[in-house]
């Protein structure tokens, strides 16, 4: 038993932490005329604060929360519903089907379609003008934070509604049915009995949302044109000009961000309820 | 305090429960006695509120019509089978559940609960996780939960069921005294006989979603009414025979071997002639002497200790018959000739 934690342990040690550890550790070098210079530096860091690059940072980190937000928004109720609702066995079968087919797509296939659709000459504009509701196309359909956005929120609904799925079905039916015995309302259960117990689920929908979000590279490129710039793209551009370091400050900027967001996030779930406990629910 | 009459409820082509009507006085201990699927859990639920009837005449909780109120409006809460006890609260904090939901401050909500807890002699752990405690522990905790709001009737889903023997007798004595000191309308599910006889007032026996029998636990247990309920009630001798006289609740019956005995009869309406059943508790026949009235010529076939007693077959006039010996009687290893048994002790029902 303890063996096995041990060599888990190490596994994600050499995996995760030694990469982020070199990562860090290369965000302190310099590149001239693209090769890296093994001396350690702040240069790199000053850079990346000086040179106009907290615009992108603060877009970035807008876009990722709004579109985590609306995730969690649209993903809680649905997946409340599809775990405790009154869905058929073969409807609940079909909305899990639905949300894991997206997953056999690669991600850019499935956003450059949408370029098709909202395009300037794109079915939604066709039909809008079509209707007569519109005199001429809407312009921020795409090439916008708005299209940005919202292939964010259909790439990352999927990983959000799951975690909390399978949380909320994990909920006994009869604790749901002592809190309305008790004399709760259904908000009273929602909030004292549902949401603390799928804290889990949620957090971990936050987590597979935000991450993403920050680190989204397709729906910037594809559908924001070029006018949407965020970390990745910055990361891109570095990359493409062999400038490791900073590829690595951004990278490891990033993974700061998100332990932030997350810390945060954590003193959030506890004005909730004791996350920690609500983790017993696992535990049964 | 609770009255039902004329409950159906059908889960699409199967009736749960047929007509069904029942009621339960101030401070009355009911039981509601099935085995599975008899449709007594149905009931519990339609009584909650947690399920709704598919039609129901009256359905009343201390006087107010709770036919058409939800679960949470009614004055009753419901002990589970398996507890129900929020994992992610504290043992106080699920019994303040009740009474955070009514808006009562923290405080006063926290000190409710401890009394509750005391009543149950679990205050010392009222601190504890769900997951700490021990299953009779968790029995006290869901007790606590549902009487600590004060309702009308208290519902208890075969709350022992999952406790071992012993810790299950116990319970069933603190039950009883909670029950007396709070003064609260019980209405207990259960499938033993035993804890039915042991804690109720009054005992409601269903089978197949229909009351086959109720009344006292003495009703029960010394005058079935039915073959099902004898069987229920744990009659091992259950012989078929014709009714040939009565007189009152006397009868004297014959058995197709040509022999005759007299017995008590439960049912009314049963004439001369009728097809009839004759119950007998094993442990309620024995030996006779040379010449005793009633006595039936018998052979011992096969004698099978049972650690307590001694089960005891016989070939009589009336049908093979079991006789229950405790262990260390002289019938233990006598040669059985003749049995008997008290005219009170045979029960005599219409045969199916």
């Amino acid at each position: 038993m303890k063996v096995a934690v041990w060599l888990i342990v190490l596994a994600w040690f050499v995996l995760v932490i030694v990469p982020i550890i070199v990562l860090f550790a290369f965000s302190f070098f310099t590149t001239e005329q693209f090769r890296t210079v093994y001396t350690p530096t702040t240069t790199t860091w000053v850079e990346l604060f000086s040179s106009g690059r907290w615009e992108v940072t603060l877009r970035t980190l807008r876009i990722a929360m709004t579109v985590t937000l609306i995730e969690l928004a649209v993903g809680f109720p649905f997946a409340l519903w599809l775990a405790k609702g009154r869905v058929g066995k073969v409807g609940r079968a079909v909305c899990l089907a639905m949300l894991t087919i997206p997953f056999f797509l690669d991600v850019s296939s499935r956003t450059i379609v949408w370029r098709a659709i909202l395009g300037q000459s794109g079915l939604v504009n066709t039909v809008l003008m079509g209707l007569g509701l519109t005199d001429a196309p809407l312009d921020w359909l795409l090439y916008s934070e708005v299209a940005v956005l919202f292939g964010m929120v259909v790439t990352l609904f999927p990983p959000m509604v799951m975690p909390i799925y399978l949380a909320i079905s994990l909920i006994d039916d009869t604790l749901l049915e002592a809190s309305n015995d008790l004399g709760a309302s259904p908000w009273q259960t929602l909030s004292r009995v549902i949401i603390p117990l799928s804290l889990p689920g949620v957090m971990a929908g936050i987590v597979f949302s935000l991450g993403p979000a920050l680190a989204a590279w397709v729906e910037p490129g594809m559908l924001g044109g070029g006018f949407v710039n965020l970390i990745s793209n910055s990361i891109e551009s570095a990359y493409s000009a062999l400038r490791y370091p900073v590829v690595a400050a951004l990278s490891a900027f990033v993974i700061l961000l998100l332990l932030l967001m997350l810390g945060a996030m954590y003193l959030i779930a506890r004005r909730f309820g004791d996350p920690a406990s609500s983790f017993r629910v696992l535990r049964g | 305090m609770l009255e039902v009459e004329d409950v159906v409820h059908r889960y699409g082509m199967v009736t749960a429960l047929s007509h069904v009507s029942l009621s339960a006085g101030r401070g009355e201990f009911l039981t509601i006695l099935g085995s599975s699927g008899s449709g007594k859990t149905t009931m519990l639920r339609v009584i909650s509120g947690l399920e709704m009837p598919t039609s129901v005449k009256v359905l009343r909780i201390g006087g107010a019509d709770v036919a058409n109120l939800p679960a949470a409006k009614r004055n009753c809460t419901t002990v589970f089978q398996n507890y129900a006890l929020f994992p992610h609260m504290s043992v106080v904090e699920n019994v303040a559940y009740g009474l955070r939901i009514r808006k009562m401050n923290a405080a006063d909500a926290l000190r409710e609960a401890r009394r509750a807890l005391a009543m149950v002699q679990l205050e010392a752990k009222a601190d504890r996780r769900i997951s700490q405690l021990s299953g009779g522990e968790k029995q006290r905790v869901a007790l606590a939960r549902a009487v600590v709001t004060q309702p009308a009737i208290l519902l208890l889903d075969e709350p022992l069921g999952a406790l071992d023997e012993k810790l299950r007798q116990d319970m069933q004595i603190e039950l009883m005294e909670l029950q007396r000191s709070l003064g609260m309308t019980f209405v207990y599910i259960t499938h033993s006989q035993e804890e039915a006889l042991t804690m109720s007032d009054r005992v409601v026996l269903m089978s197949h979603g229909r009351i086959v029998q109720s009344g006292g636990p003495l009703d029960l247990f010394d005058r079935p009414e039915s073959r099902f309920a004898a069987e229920f009630m744990g009659y091992e001798n259950i012989l078929p025979a014709r009714l040939i006289g009565r007189e009152g609740t006397a009868g004297i019956v014959e058995f197709p071997g040509g022999a005759r005995t007299r017995g008590v009869v439960t049912v009314e309406g049963l004439k001369a002639g009728d097809a009839v059943c004759v119950a007998l508790r094993a442990e309620r026949i024995a030996p006779a002497t040379e010449g005793a009235t009633d006595a039936l010529k018998a052979e011992v076939t096969n004698r099978v200790y049972r650690g307590k007693y001694i089960d005891i077959a016989l070939a009589t006039d009336a049908g093979p018959l079991r006789l229950r010996s405790w262990h260390g009687s002289h019938v233990e290893s006598e040669d059985i000739r003749r049995i008997g048994w008290n005219t009170n002790d045979a029960v005599i029902f219409a045969a199916e």
